[in-house]
């Protein structure tokens, strides 16, 4: 045994300690209108990340080192675990993945800290906000989840590690994940110190914006990261669940969305404050119960890490105070922050309006059916699920709705947009969307009106980015070096707005080829056997075992077969067991291409009575994760600021 | 009136977390069961149930069963590894009555299922809204039960049951049952 570990907990005390000056001296000096107190924020910030990250390290080194006399470590790790499981190893638990949040949390406060840009005042007031968190949040894990605990006698090797969590995508997606939650911390510090000021103004909407467009993108992309796992790695075939973990970084994702297109019109044009302020708020009031519900034993997923109703108790009165606190504040001082909207019905404000309402109840339907399971049990005890068919018959017509604004809003002037412009810009989407519904009813079986709308959602918000591009280029009649140096002229927000609109495109194009013109086939087969699954023909060729470093498996080769019987390619699916868990997993043979995903599954069987195989054709599935990954850097892209009256200029 | 409506926000916060004390309380008193990944209903008595019938107007009771082995399996149609298990159901049920629970399911889907892998049941129940099932401990479907004589549980297996199972701890579970 050494002292690695002890000095982790050390360090971690200290910085609660840390936390608790940041999240006083600044704001006292704030409202003391000290220079010199607010200024200790700074220092206070970057002091909290080093010891943070001192403690994160040690942490890191006891699992690379497997020092099985670390609690945590012996029961989340194994010897034989390769490198990057080790590291992963260290955020895939409770107390981990705590201390990785509270890290994250010293990387966005730092920034902001550091930042030049931000007004003194209102800097002190959002790093003393951030130091609040974190000291909440190290107090917690100093008195509930201490990640270096000792064991006492240390046991010879550790208890492993789930297997389904051994695998890159699982990896990143809680770092990924957690990016994006605690990124919302910034929003919500920024819509405290407003509300504490009584003013949000274009200032604030500016140095704000960043920091909630990086949430946002991380958060899109540690959600895609999570499905993509769902789907490649669990083998069940699907890409999203509505499970209740699930729904609960959704929340936050579509709150976040919300928020980003409203603090646009807060920048520009200075009204929608109080709107904005409390979006801020419950996006991060959102990440917070996405982080916590699933530990406290609340609800019930297959996420779930060891639940524990005292602990939950704990997290319940943290987030009380955390987010009712902030909701008090802005029930007594929101109205300070109101102000006078001036625009007409036709313009762009009243389609962000429309994107925000839509948003704000598409969050409520998918809260109603993560917590009405709960409700119902209290009413009267009875213990039920929400599935997919609620999901399907409230949520999707939502987006749907929205996404016929996606297209429309860019088109339209601030203010007061020119109605016979819009419906003349309007003229190539629709003319577009009429153009692939007939195609799409000419050359797709089968024949599905919900399937064909959706493709037809999709091609009109492709038409409308097509037109804004073509709009800023000047239209048919520009000369060539017109278009050239008019699109290089197009600020590099702008660029991100239509990036992040064609990747909702390629998403719900992604979405609806998986689940309306997926092909299945299940059937007993012996290796020589030839099955079809929609356009994909599979010949199983061999079954055999294989051993691999820490598990032994049985592997199905597959050949995927052109219609001439020539091969394609080879794949393999196989079914492994790993000794030291226990446990047995399914690991899908999957040859995505861009047209469509070739997936099988081996179930079960032996040489005698035959395998069971399950393939599938699914038409375009992996779109969903391309477009999910053009989303999150539309968003990197909007960060850059636009120059001033952009809009104007394209008149 | 313009202020009464920036109060919404904590009214609503203040419901659910109102509703998470009461339910977090149950928990912590014991009077709610915490289910998370892991929860089994081996060793404990199979609760009572009763559910419609499939393909008749009655109803079928776990009650009929007192003093007899048998097992239970919940299935869908809609669940790609219920597909898988089928086979190894079929050779189940030469051992021990089974008594399927059709969850969450379509009923000319379900019936469509039974056709293209067989019925190896000897009743099925239909758990229409999943409630039953929920209250077996079922987290993610397919999940089998088998119970003895006294009506305990000796075996919940979550997931699939595969030829493995059928000589593994499953198959002694149903020796153990049908021997008495």
């Amino acid at each position: 045994m050494n002292g690695l570990a002890e000095i982790g907990h050390f360090t971690l005390a200290l910085s609660a300690g840390t936390a608790f000056l940041m999240a006083s001296i600044p704001m006292l000096g704030a409202t003391l209108d000290d220079t010199r107190l607010m200024k200790t924020g700074r220092m206070a910030a970057l002091v909290l990340l080093g010891q943070i990250l001192m403690s994160f390290g040690l942490l890191t080194a006891a699992f690379l080192r497997s020092d099985f006399s670390v609690k945590l470590v012996a029961s989340h790790s194994h010897s034989l675990k390769p490198v990057l499981y080790k590291i992963a190893g260290v955020w895939g638990n409770h107390e981990g993945s705590l201390l990785l949040w509270v890290l994250i949390l010293a990387i966005f406060s730092s920034m902001v800290a550091i930042s030049r840009r931000i007004e003194i005042k209102r800097q002190a007031r959002v790093v003393s906000i951030q130091g609040m968190i974190a000291f909440t949040f190290l107090l917690f894990m100093l008195m509930t989840s201490n990640p270096f605990l000792r064991l006492e006698p240390a046991p010879l090797d550790g208890n492993g590690l789930n297997p389904l969590l051994q695998d890159p995508g699982l990896a990143f997606h809680p770092p990924m994940l957690y990016l994006g939650y605690v990124g919302l911390s910034v929003a919500f510090s920024f819509a405290i110190a407003a509300l504490i000021e009584g003013k949000a103004d274009k200032d604030w909407a500016r140095q704000a914006r960043p920091f909630i467009l990086i949430a946002w993108s991380a958060l899109t992309l540690g959600i895609a990261l999570g499905s993509w796992w769902a789907y490649y790695e669990l083998g069940w075939g699907g890409w999203w669940f509505w499970d209740p973990v699930e729904n609960a970084s959704l929340l936050p994702w579509l709150i976040a969305t919300a928020l980003i297109h409203s603090v646009i019109v807060v920048e520009k044009r200075n009204t929608f404050k109080t709107w904005t302020v409390l979006l801020a708020i419950l996006g991060f009031a959102l990440s917070l119960l996405g982080t916590f519900i699933v530990r406290s034993g609340l609800l019930t997923s297959v996420h779930a890490f060891a639940t524990d109703p005292a602990r939950g108790m704990v997290i319940l009165v943290m987030l009380m105070a955390s987010i009712g606190g902030p909701l008090l504040l802005f029930a007594l001082r929101g109205d300070r922050l109101a102000s006078r909207d001036t625009s007409a019905l036709l313009s762009r404000e009243t389609a962000l309006v429309a994107n925000n309402l839509l948003l704000v109840v598409a969050t409520a339907t998918v809260l109603i059916g993560t917590l009405y399971p709960l409700g119902l049990e209290a009413w009267n005890g009875a213990r039920i699920s929400v599935g997919p068919p609620f999901y399907n018959a409230t949520f999707a017509p939502l987006m749907g709705l929205m996404v016929i604004f996606m297209a429309t809003g860019p088109l339209m002037a601030w203010q007061r947009a020119d109605s016979r412009l819009l419906l003349r810009r309007l003229m190539p989407p629709l003319l577009l969307v009429v153009a692939g519904i007939g195609l799409s009813i000419l050359l797709l079986e089968p024949h599905n009106v919900t399937a064909i709308a959706t493709i037809g959602l999709a091609i009109w918000l492709i038409g409308g980015v097509v037109t804004d591009i073509a709009v800023t280029a000047g239209g048919l009649r520009a000369g060539q070096t017109d278009i050239l140096r008019r699109l290089g002229g197009m600020p590099i927000s702008r660029w991100g707005v239509n990036i992040a609109h064609l990747g909702v495109a390629v998403f719900i194009l992604g979405a609806a080829g998986s689940s309306f013109f997926q092909s299945e086939t299940i059937e007993r087969v012996f290796p020589g056997d030839v099955l079809r699954a929609g356009s994909k023909i599979y010949r199983l060729e061999d079954v055999k075992p294989v051993t691999g470093p820490n598990y032994t498996s049985t592997a199905a080769e597959l050949s995927l077969l052109s219609d001439q019987g020539e091969i394609i390619d080879t794949m393999v699916s196989e079914i492994r067991f790993y000794p030291v868990a226990g446990t047995t997993t399914t690991e899908a043979a999957i040859r995505p291409r861009i047209d469509g995903d070739a997936y099988a599954v081996l179930g079960d069987g032996d040489a005698e009575r035959g395998y069971t195989l399950r393939l599938y054709n699914k038409p375009l599935v992996s779109w969903i994760w391309f477009g999910a990954a053009l989303m999150a850097l539309g968003g990197i892209f909007a960060i850059n600021r636009p120059p001033p009256l952009e809009d104007e200029a394209k008149q | 009136m313009k202020r009464l409506i920036l109060i919404v926000p904590l009214v609503l916060f203040a419901a659910i977390a109102g509703l998470a004390y009461v339910m977090l309380n149950a928990s912590l008193d014991g009077t709610r069961s915490v289910q998370s990944i892991g929860f089994s209903m081996t060793g404990k008595k199979m609760p009572a149930v009763s559910l419609p019938a499939m393909g008749t107007s009655g109803t079928i009771d776990l009650e009929e069963w007192q003093g007899k082995a048998y097992a239970v399996n919940v299935f869908a149609s809609w669940c790609g590894p219920c597909k898988l298990e089928a086979a190894s159901i079929d050779v189940m049920a030469e051992d021990i009555p089974v008594v399927g629970i059709n969850y969450r399911d379509d009923a000319a889907d379900a019936a469509a299922f039974l056709d293209q892998f067989g019925n190896p049941y000897t009743m099925i129940g239909i758990d229409e809204d999943g409630s039953t099932s929920i209250r077996l401990g079922v987290h993610g479907l397919p999940e089998t039960f088998i119970i003895d004589s006294n009506g305990i549980v000796l075996h919940h297996q979550q997931g699939p049951v595969f030829a493995d199972d059928l000589t593994g701890s499953l198959g002694k579970a149903i020796r153990k049952a049908t021997e008495g």
